[in-house]
């Protein structure tokens, strides 16, 4: 344990962790909402990261499972009292099935068919929910009932609980990625993602990969979703059933290094900051400049910088921890480039 | 009024709202089809043309109708600008890629115009917008009888520069088979340059010839794309003549959805229809054709 504890690899993230959590009561409200913002699309962007990265299909509908994974378990809280804990099950299974039915009809085409079917998901999604009002509340939105600190229903007094909740899933969805990122799953998804017709030769069944892919990453993205309405308490289907969403969940992965483990963490750190102190700075009198700044952003990295920013980041990492004690001081041995074709 | 007459109204009313976003989709479709680009922003495009359609007109009175002689010429350079910039160098890295970088470049534009324009609603209203005429009961608006006639032109004058010009067999040799067309002589850059150039115009002109009856904010282009990619997916990626064809089907479909069952039903059925068509026909429903 010691020995394990002993190599920067192991202390350096696990400091920051604890750093992390031991700050937090002190943050300002803006700046726990901020930290709140970061771990929820450092989640998703994981999410997007398992289909959109190691599986190389472009989702622009993910945003579909964010509206599934809130507005299914707050719809049943508003019917049946149903706790949002156990509605967010509810939610995953709705997204799974909505996976399940795109990647079906798309994973067989390909190209561009799966991002354009991912697009009219979201946007028949997102007129569905304005058009039956009875259910959804339509333009409106619906919000959570209100009851007071109840545990029990992830309501809570302070914004603080929901930092944590959300703390420990993106804990567990980097480690399950870390686990994917070297599976079998894992290489057989990247395969099928890098070139089609080789990992068929190989016997890899590409749509079966893909279409579990998919699903996994719509159940991640409603898990999150579920913890998210309770946070935000009214859900906009303009913001929550909307493609901008989508777009912004696929930022941090893209923008951070699609298909690597740390791409979307290193991603929604850089982006979520970014974006929250130009809305305060910016947001009245230039609405919307955050958004000219990313798409910029998004255009020289995609240009320049395919790997994301993990790929120069990575390298001077591994040379800083090589050089702390009980580093191995070979640097960029630490953090291997994957192979990549 | 009867219901034969109210079914054709809804007929005519639906067919002439849909030339518009069937010059975005023949646009999306060239340079699909020609530049194997996939391209999202399109329709911001034609947001920018509106504008500039507004701006025409609020400061030299200019009628929306007639500007088109400036709006075309001048989005047919940004086009080329756009090729340099945006399409030449990832053209051939992964469709995805393109639309990752095109959402970006849409980002931009919706934002600019939101610094420029604000978030306000702009529209342009002539002298003659409400005037219509009557055939057997049924109203047609002459603004939006002009807008579509402009659009149906503009599609058989890309079909015969496409059949009967040299740069235009050079645009359908690439499109069949780039390299052969190289070893035949052909500048491949420069007909790719052409042909993003035209489908820029085109989402311009599409712009410029809805204004006069639809309206214009930051946001249009958004919604604009959607529809162009559905009739894209129903005609067939890259066939013109399925674009033309689809593009009359989903503006009377969205007409009657619209009329017959209300409220956003009718683009509800347009989206849900992508689906099955991919479901069922993913080549289209004419087929992927090489222009």
């Amino acid at each position: 344990m010691t020995a394990v504890l002993a190599s920067p690899r192991i202390y350096v993230p696990l400091a920051a962790l604890i750093l992390f959590i031991a700050a937090a009561p002190w943050f300002s409200p803006f700046y726990l909402n901020m930290a709140i913002l970061f771990l929820l699309f450092a989640i998703w962007g994981h999410a997007w990261n398992i289909i959109g990265g190691y599986g190389n299909s472009l989702s622009l509908g993910h945003a579909a499972f964010v509206a599934l994974g809130a507005y299914v378990p707050t719809l049943m809280l508003r019917a049946f009292d149903l706790t949002p804990i156990v509605g967010a099950v509810f939610g995953m299974l709705a997204a799974i099935a909505v996976a399940a039915f795109v990647g079906w009809v798309t994973f067989r085409l390909k190209g561009a068919y799966f991002a354009i079917a991912t697009l009219a998901i979201i946007t028949l999604l997102h007129y569905l929910t304005l058009h039956f009002r009875g259910l959804t509340g339509g333009a409106q939105g619906v919000s959570v009932p209100f009851r007071g600190h109840d545990p029990l229903y992830l309501q809570f007094s302070s914004n603080l609980y929901y930092f944590y909740i959300l703390l420990v899933m993106a804990v567990l969805v980097t480690w399950i990625m870390q686990r994917f990122d070297r599976s079998q799953f894992g290489y057989h998804l990247r395969a099928a993602g890098q070139d089609e017709a080789a990992a068929q030769s190989i016997g890899i069944d590409t749509r079966q990969v893909k279409l579990w892919g998919f699903m996994m990453s719509a159940a991640i993205t409603a898990a999150a979703a579920t913890v998210y309405a309770q946070f935000i308490y009214h859900l906009d289907p303009f913001y929550v059933v909307h493609i901008q969403l989508s777009i912004l969940i696929l930022l941090p992965a893209v923008i951070g290094g699609p298909a690597t483990v740390w791409g979307p963490v290193v991603g929604a750190a850089l982006l979520v900051p970014v974006e929250q102190l130009a809305q305060r700075e910016l947001g009245g009198t230039y609405a919307g400049a955050q958004l000219i700044l990313y798409g910029l952003v998004v255009i020289l990295v995609l240009r320049y910088l395919p790997e994301g920013i993990v790929g120069i980041l990575g390298r001077y990492y591994s040379r800083l921890l090589a050089r702390l004690p009980g580093g191995d001081d070979i640097g960029g041995k630490s953090k291997p480039r994957r192979q990549s074709d | 009024m009867s219901e034969l007459v109210f079914v054709f109204q809804t007929l005519v009313d639906g067919l002439l709202l849909s030339g518009g976003y069937i010059l975005i989709a023949l646009g999306l479709g060239l340079i699909f089809g020609v530049v194997n680009y996939v391209n999202v922003a399109q329709a911001e495009f034609s947001m920018f043309a509106m504008y500039g359609t507004w701006v025409l007109w609020i400061a030299l009175g200019l009628d929306p109708f007639l500007s088109l002689a400036i709006i075309l010429p001048v989005f047919a350079m940004i086009g080329v600008a756009f090729y340099v910039s945006m399409v030449r160098a990832v053209r051939t890295r992964d469709h995805g890629v393109h639309i990752l970088m095109t959402l970006g470049l849409a980002f931009i534009l919706q934002n600019a115009a939101l610094l420029i324009f604000s978030a306000d609603v702009r529209t342009i209203r002539t002298a003659y917008s409400a005037a219509s005429f009557n055939i057997g009961g049924v109203s047609i608006n002459i603004v939006k009888l002009v807008a579509f006639l402009i659009a149906i032109a503009l599609f058989f004058a890309l079909i015969a520069f496409l059949n009967k010009t040299r740069t235009g067999r050079a645009i359908r040799a690439v499109a069949q088979d780039e390299s052969l067309a190289a070893a035949f002589g052909v500048n491949v850059d420069r007909i790719f340059m052409i042909t993003v150039a035209i489908a820029i115009a085109l989402a311009a002109a599409a712009g410029t010839i809805m204004m006069p009856h639809l309206f214009v904010q930051p946001m249009v282009g958004q919604f604009f794309v959607l529809f162009a990619f559905a009739i894209v997916v129903m005609g067939g990626m890259g066939n013109l003549k399925g674009a033309l064809v689809a593009g009359l089907i989903i503006g009377v479909v969205e007409a009657f959805g619209q009329v017959y069952i209300g409220g956003l039903a009718g683009r509800i059925i347009v989206f849900a229809l992508i689906l099955i068509i991919l479901y069922l026909r993913p080549s289209g429903l004419f087929g992927r054709s090489a222009l």
